[in-house]
């Protein structure tokens, strides 16, 4: 049984409550990641954010806008599947007034306002077991790793429990 | 040590699409079934290529368009051939938990059809199936 400490990513990318959605969809975007832990000043972890979040705060948010309801369907949908993606996107194009002001709450949006809060996290020594268990049973695609005290440490994801099985096939 | 077969989403669930089919079909599809990619078979059934959200996003990007109202009327007239990846992963259901992962991690996919003799779908594995995979045999322990 391997150990997370074994597989971790211990570079990991984190934010702080505080931070705008809009670093958040860049973030994402840039590094091809949908997710990160959310840390407080003494790094310890308080939270998780991901592309999901984002994605229910579009879908929550658009619900209000009733005279463009048939557009922002369309919308929701094309957006749905790249929302931070599409964030980038939008700005390269000419919207509608209404949309503009739409838009622009997403992104002033803070993490704090959407991030998970305590979430499911592992400590280094473990085995990967419980890791595995989380991501199938709760349906997570990452969990960080902390220590005794909350700190972050590393974090692991799916990518990194596949990777493992297909080191397996070398070693036999 | 479970085999492909035993892991893989059977076919008749396994959503699939045509080359024919427009994007915006294909959008609106991963949308209510909550997916982000897919198989693309032939007449016969045949797995020919793979269509996922990303593609749909870089081929509207590429357009150019200036308006968002104009995003549905270019998916609409966008056909899956036009966007899919043709190079398919795929293996057959005698395939190994172990091999599916190094596939998977080699080729970077996320998702394999699995195959008969003849190349025909008989069903699909994701990255989610394979970790359930994974799951259910550490938990018979």
């Amino acid at each position: 049984m391997k150990l997370v400490k074994d597989l971790m990513t211990v570079k990991v990318i984190s934010f702080r409550p505080s931070d705008k959605l809009s670093k958040v969809a860049e973030t994402f975007a840039k590094l091809g990641i949908s997710g990160a832990p959310v840390v407080d000043d003494q790094n310890r972890v308080i939270g998780v954010i991901s592309e999901r979040d984002i994605i229910e705060l579009i879908k929550s948010k658009s619900g209000i806008k009733e005279r463009t309801e048939g557009m922002l369907t369309e919308t929701l949908q094309f957006f749905h599947i790249y929302p931070v993606v599409s964030i980038e996107f939008r700005r390269t194009m000419k919207e509608l007034d209404l949309e503009e002001k739409f838009w622009k709450e997403i992104e002033d949006g803070k993490v704090e306002d959407i991030m998970t809060k305590k979430p499911l996290t592992v400590s280094e020594k473990e085995g990967i077991d419980k890791s595995i268990e989380l991501m199938v049973v709760k349906g997570v695609n990452r969990v960080p790793v902390v220590t005794e005290e909350g700190e972050l440490v590393g974090i692991i994801t799916r990518a990194d429990i596949i990777q493992s099985f297909s080191q397996s096939v070398e070693e036999n | 040590m479970p085999l492909a077969e035993d892991i893989m989403v059977k076919k008749d669930r396994v959503v699939t699409f045509h080359t024919h089919d427009d994007i915006s079909y294909v959008a609106q599809t991963f949308y209510k079934k909550n997916i982000s990619g897919a198989p693309v078979v032939d007449l016969e059934d045949r797995p020919i290529g793979v269509v996922s959200e990303l593609d749909i996003i870089e081929s509207v990007k590429k357009s150019r368009i200036e308006k968002l109202s104009q995003a549905k009327g270019l998916m609409e007239k966008t056909k899956v051939s036009e966007i899919m990846t043709k190079k398919v992963v795929t293996a057959s259901p005698d395939t190994s938990l172990t091999e599916l992962a190094d596939l998977m991690f080699k080729k970077d996919v996320n998702r394999i059809p699995i195959v008969d003799k003849n190349g025909k779908l008989l069903g699909l594995i994701t990255r989610g199936d394979l970790l359930r995979g994974v799951y259910s045999q550490i938990e018979q322990r």
